[in-house]
């Protein structure tokens, strides 16, 4: 059985004359927590939504927990998309039941447990939240998920500082008990520094540094000083 | 797939979720809308109510306030599909771990059901209405209401046998502009929407208008006014339904694009 969760080999993506991922090669592990990290536009969430399934390479060679991504392999993954929204007509408890109804490994439990702790009202409709409460909701779709790698594609876009605060927070709580294989993708790097235990750094839709996240500050120095060393032009921006 | 889950696919999908385009409305317009609606409709029951006073109103002609279904149908299958990516939902929808074909199934299968609902709250509503002017106006007769409501049930059973394959076609479009096959979108739009005014070359077949003319005979509706080999159209159309849900399957599997 393979070690890694995720292999790519020489993974190409176009969308129309832009290339979203070229050539891309990676490697990763499992049972780590593995920050995707790049600015926007390098490929991040196309290289998640293939992983789903939702987006299938041009070329090239993509396993995801040993198979070929699609919906059978959405089984055990926990997929937060990138800017995603709930239905607004839902209130919290509706959104759990709808994780409850249809997603395998759900425990309800442990989901009321979630909102207790990142206070959620459950009566509330989705509808009337603020952007931070509705992400913490998704988050908890994710979190409270029994299965084998969880997937967040930027959970912290949009979100205010408070409930970004709290994601992290419970993150961070939730993941340190945790034996899962998790992947995070962001372009802001400073509340999540110190979640991440294997990086990937991706750039114009290659991975330009993989490796564990020790090493990279090793080399490096802290991931901010990593950030401005080698995006240096969109740093600047 | 745990005929449960599917159970419950189509129940989430029979229940409104809502949008965010519309929630973002202000409050003031929302209720501007209802008004405008309130108005409409106390103006079209007001309307008929006085033709029929003055015994000017061919009661089957009201059928044709329903003329607009086959489109409203198909919008209601272009919209299903169109909401999850309105809203931003379509990442959740899309990574299921069921098959496509099963997703986009259950939100046909919601849809109809809302449909077949609706069509029969039609019926009962226009019903009653026709009904109660038959008992309060002497030129309305039970006989008129029977006849009426034979022609209702007639051009609403055309309306309900056709809708799968309206509301399929539906989401096919839409999920068409979101493939790599939507620069044919256009085409298909032009012939989809032509296709639908076939429909209605058949009304004139099944609401009889001069029903109540004043010193000709009288009309009435019979059952079945159609020639034979509409069922078996119908029958094909539900074959195509099929097809069509799985090709929409096929293309959320193999050829979408975000």
């Amino acid at each position: 059985m393979s070690t890694n969760i995720v292999e790519c080999h020489q993974i190409t993506k176009h969308y129309g004359k832009k290339k979203a991922l070229d050539q891309f090669e990676i490697a990763i592990p499992s049972g780590r927590i593995t920050g995707i990290l790049g600015p926007n536009g390098c490929g991040k969430s196309t290289f998640f939504r293939m992983l789903t399934g939702l987006v299938r390479p041009d070329a090239g060679h993509i396993e995801v927990l040993g198979k070929a991504p699609s919906w059978q392999t959405n089984q055990d993954i926990a997929y937060l998309p990138d800017r995603a929204r709930w239905y607004p007509n839902h209130t919290a408890r509706a959104a759990l039941e709808w994780g409850n109804s249809f997603l395998p490994g759900f425990s309800m439990e442990r989901a009321i447990q979630l909102t207790d702790y990142m206070d959620i009202d459950l009566d509330a409709k989705v509808g009337g939240m603020s952007r931070g409460q509705e992400a913490r909701i998704m988050l908890i779709l994710c979190l409270a998920r029994d299965v084998q790698m969880i997937v967040l594609d930027e959970p912290f876009t949009g979100i205010d500082v408070i409930s970004r605060e709290t994601i992290v927070a419970s993150l961070i709580d939730y993941l340190e008990e945790s034996e899962q294989s998790v992947l995070i993708s962001t372009h802001d790097i400073q509340e999540v520094e110190g979640l991440f235990d294997y990086t990937v750094m991706m750039k114009e839709g290659r991975a330009i540094w993989t490796g564990s996240t020790e090493n990279l500050r090793a080399e490096y120095g802290s991931l901010r000083d990593v950030f401005r060393k080698m995006y240096m032009k969109e740093w600047n921006k | 797939m745990d005929s449960a889950v599917f159970r419950n696919l189509v129940r989430h999908e029979f229940k409104g979720k809502g949008s965010w385009r519309k929630q973002s409305r202000s409050r003031i317009s929302r209720s501007w809308w209802l008004a405008y609606c309130l108005i409409i409709l106390i103006a079209a029951i007001g309307t008929m109510t006085y033709f029929a006073i003055n015994e000017q109103l061919q009661i089957n002609s009201i059928w044709f306030v329903t003329m607009g279904f086959p489109y409203m149908f198909f919008f209601w299958g272009y919209g299903s599909v169109k909401r999850e990516w309105e809203n931003d939902t379509y990442g959740w929808w899309l990574t299921m771990p069921y098959p496509r074909t099963k997703l986009i199934t259950a939100k046909w299968l919601g849809i109809w059901l809302k449909l077949l609902i609706g069509i029969v709250i039609v019926f009962a509503v226009l019903s009653v209405y026709v009904l109660i002017l038959s008992l309060v106006l002497p030129a309305y007769s039970l006989a008129d209401v029977g006849s009426f409501m034979v022609a209702g049930v007639d051009w609403l059973t055309l309306v309900a046998g056709f809708s799968p394959l309206i509301i399929a076609l539906g989401i096919l479009i839409s999920i068409v502009q979101n493939s790599s096959l939507r620069p044919i979108s256009p085409v298909l739009w032009i012939v989809f929407m032509g296709g639908l005014s076939l429909i209605f070359q058949l009304p004139d077949v099944v609401i009889s208008e001069n029903m109540i003319q004043q010193g000709t005979e009288q009309i009435r509706a019979e059952w079945f006014p159609y020639a034979w080999e509409l069922p078996m159209v119908m029958g094909i159309s539900w074959i195509l339904t099929y097809a069509v849900l799985k090709f929409s399957g096929y293309l959320l599997e193999n050829k979408l694009e975000l």
